[in-house]
């Protein structure tokens, strides 16, 4: 009687230690779920509304855009571009694949640049369906987002002469 | 009677109160505009982002949500897409930099009226490493002190139509404490000590503003541009980068301190660049009133004219060239009234104090190559005297006599290396200066070390050594004491 007590106990025991073992392991799932994910490579289509006559930017054009550098000359219109807010993963990659420029980097360069007098970052949007819809009435209007999240107002821009999704597109980054 | 007023009136203002209560906010009630009427946030002109950016403001009309007819026309995105995407761009994978990278003001999309705030200031200790006799204990100024040097604000707004406005201003403790010699050879120090009636009368010093620029500057295309009012003198990098969280050493180099280019200019500046992959053509011409006594008068009608061209390119790093030039005339006079026409008239009679035209030349390079960063300006600037318009040198001892035509030159060189893990910049820089306007200043030559520790975007931290080296004693003999001065600075953008 004294045993299968003692085995019953043993067992419990050691359902309980599993569920010990298993529980921070499940807690733990989506961090790894997360890193996973992590290595996903992300693509950024750069948009204009669909009536501008920009087709193609080379990424030394995209990158004078996105510093409120003077465009004139290449693009044939004035760009506005529109930014993603400075926390969002979309916006660090893409600073760090066309700026070649870390958050830090980033913040820096704009510092400078307001201190010397010139003018200061583009408009940061923190919502994806305002970024569209503004890119899509601002004439000369400019943005980036994933390629799945665009609609029919906007249209994608060639960058160094393919789009998002020949190979060798350069706007890609590790997630 | 006067109670039951009052308790009359709370009764209806109560009444009022929870009418206003139990009605829904104009804006609930209204009735949902039908999907044609829904107006986009954005009407799609150049005024565009104008409203929907205003500070606190709402983004105006309703966005087109999932529901909408504008979502129904949508291409692959789906609702959960979407909702991901949504997602996406509030996630913060890493830290936040600061106001200047999140609170985002467009440059140019066009029609932005709001009023951007912002600027620097830098806190400065300095003391020098020499013996108690040197002279320069007694003439350098804010030796072993703690001082707040600068604290310029920045306003700045986007007027619309590709109109835009700047404006700088340093604030000041000066006149407070100036010193300045007067004919019997004291030093007299402005004291600027007054009675403050806010409050019980206790002493308080008040300080000056200085504007360092402003200016309404209108973009035609990248080309043209034009600003007009007062702007920093475009020439080389240290007078435009300017700010203390900006450059990278302490002190200006003597050559960018000794104003061989006017700092400052008050009138017209054409600007603008061309963009010839990968390399961009820039330039800039001025028409000012030029170097004088007063900013605001032009005494002689001479107007100064100037320009500067640059090439630059991030084929290999970023690279920028530039040479610069600036001609103009210097003209003071003194005035006195007289009476004239047989004593039916009062005029103003004006002698010359001082008036010679002057030319300045620049060359500067700035490389910044990964972590490297080298930048070097040369400067000169000649000055010609008219034969009656030479002022006499002040010197405070002998020989007395008037000032010679010159030409003065100098030159800096800075090397820097930001480390990869640490924001740290340790730099060098050599300069040298020959000032023959200034007898008291003999040629100069300067070597320094320091490093540039940026913890985060706005915050900068300097430790700076500098050694300087006279070869000649010039004419108060300042040159014959070494002078080493160890300077440590905070400054920050806010």
């Amino acid at each position: 009687m004294a045993r299968p007590m003692k085995k019953l106990v043993s067992s419990r025991r050691n359902a309980l230690l599993s569920f010990a073992i298993a529980l921070p392991l499940l807690a733990g799932l989506p961090s790894v779920e997360r890193s996973a994910r992590a290595a996903e490579r992300v693509t950024l289509a750069v948009f204009v509304a669909k009536d501008s006559r920009v087709q193609n930017l080379k990424m030394s054009e995209l990158r004078r855009i996105f510093t409120n550098a003077d465009d004139s000359g290449f693009s044939g219109e004035r760009s506005i571009p529109f930014n993603h807010t400075a926390r969002s993963s979309d916006r660090v990659g893409f600073d760090q694949t066309v700026l070649r420029m870390n958050p830090e980097e980033v913040s820096r360069f704009w510092i400078d640049r307001k201190i010397r007098g010139l003018p200061g970052p583009p408009r940061a949007v923190d919502s994806l369906s305002q970024l569209l819809r503004l890119v899509a009435h601002t004439n000369g209007g400019m943005g980036y987002a994933r390629p799945n999240q665009l609609t029919n107002e906007v249209r994608t821009i060639r960058i160094d002469g393919k789009s998002p999704t020949e190979p060798g597109y350069p706007l890609q980054f590790n997630e | 009677m006067r109670v039951s007023k009052i308790a009359l009136c709370a009764w209806m203002i109560s009444r009022a109160g929870s009418a206003l209560a139990a009605e829904p906010p104009p804006t609930a009630v209204a009735p949902a505009a039908p999907p044609s009427a829904v107006a986009p946030a954005v009407p799609p002109t150049a005024a565009g982002p104008t409203t929907g950016f205003e500070p606190g403001g709402d983004m105006g009309a309703p966005a087109p949500s999932p529901a909408t007819p504008a979502a129904a026309t949508r291409g692959p995105t789906t609702e959960s897409a979407e909702a991901e995407a949504e997602g996406k761009f509030d996630a913060a994978p890493g830290p936040v930099t600061d106001s200047f990278a999140t609170d985002e003001s467009s440059g140019d999309s066009d029609t932005q009226r709001k009023l951007d705030l912002y600027g620097f200031a830098d806190f400065t200790y300095q003391r020098l490493l020499i013996d108690k006799e040197n002279l320069w204990n007694r003439t350098y100024p804010s030796v072993n002190s703690f001082a707040v040097g600068n604290f310029n604000l920045y306003l700045s707004s986007n007027l619309g139509d590709s109109w835009r406005a700047l404006a700088e201003v340093r604030f000041m403790y000066l006149p407070n404490g100036a010193t300045e010699p007067d004919a019997a050879g004291n030093s007299v120090r402005t004291d600027t000590t007054v009675l403050d009636y806010a409050g019980f009368e206790e002493p308080i010093r008040w300080g000056g503003i200085r504007i360092e620029r402003i200016y309404v500057e209108h973009e035609f295309n990248g080309l043209l541009k034009l600003q007009v009012g007062q702007f920093l003198t475009p020439y080389g990098i240290w007078n435009v980068d300017h700010g203390s969280p900006t450059i990278i050493g302490i002190k200006k180099p003597f050559v960018v301190s000794n104003q061989l280019f006017p700092e400052q200019q008050v009138g017209l500046q054409l600007y603008g660049s061309y963009f010839f992959d990968p390399l961009e053509v820039g330039y800039h011409l001025t028409l000012s009133n030029g170097r004088g006594p007063v900013e605001y008068e032009d005494f002689d009608n001479d107007k100064a004219v100037g320009g500067r061209l640059y090439l630059r390119t991030d084929a290999f790093g970023s690279l920028t060239l530039g040479g610069s030039i600036y001609r103009g005339g210097y003209y003071d006079r003194s005035a006195k009234y007289v009476v004239t026409n047989g004593g039916s008239t009062v005029d103003q009679a004006y002698a010359t104090i001082s008036k010679y035209q002057e030319l300045s030349l620049g060359a500067d390079l700035k490389w910044e190559y990964k972590s490297w960063l080298v930048q070097g300006e040369a400067i000169m600037n000649e000055a010609k005297f008219d034969e009656d318009g030479r002022p006499r040198v002040t010197v405070l001892k002998p020989p007395q006599g008037f000032q010679s035509d010159y030409r003065r030159w100098g030159a800096y060189g800075l090397i820097g290396y930001r480390l990869p893990v640490v924001p740290l910049m340790p730099y060098v820089i050599v300069q040298h200066a020959y000032s023959p306007d200034s007898p008291s200043t003999p040629p100069a030559t300067a070597y320094e070390v320091g490093v540039n520790y940026r913890p985060t975007a706005a915050v900068v931290v300097k430790l700076e050594y500098t050694d300087w080296h006279f070869s000649a004693p010039g004419s108060a003999g300042f040159g014959s004491y070494p002078l080493r001065i160890l300077a440590s600075q905070v400054a920050w953008a806010f």
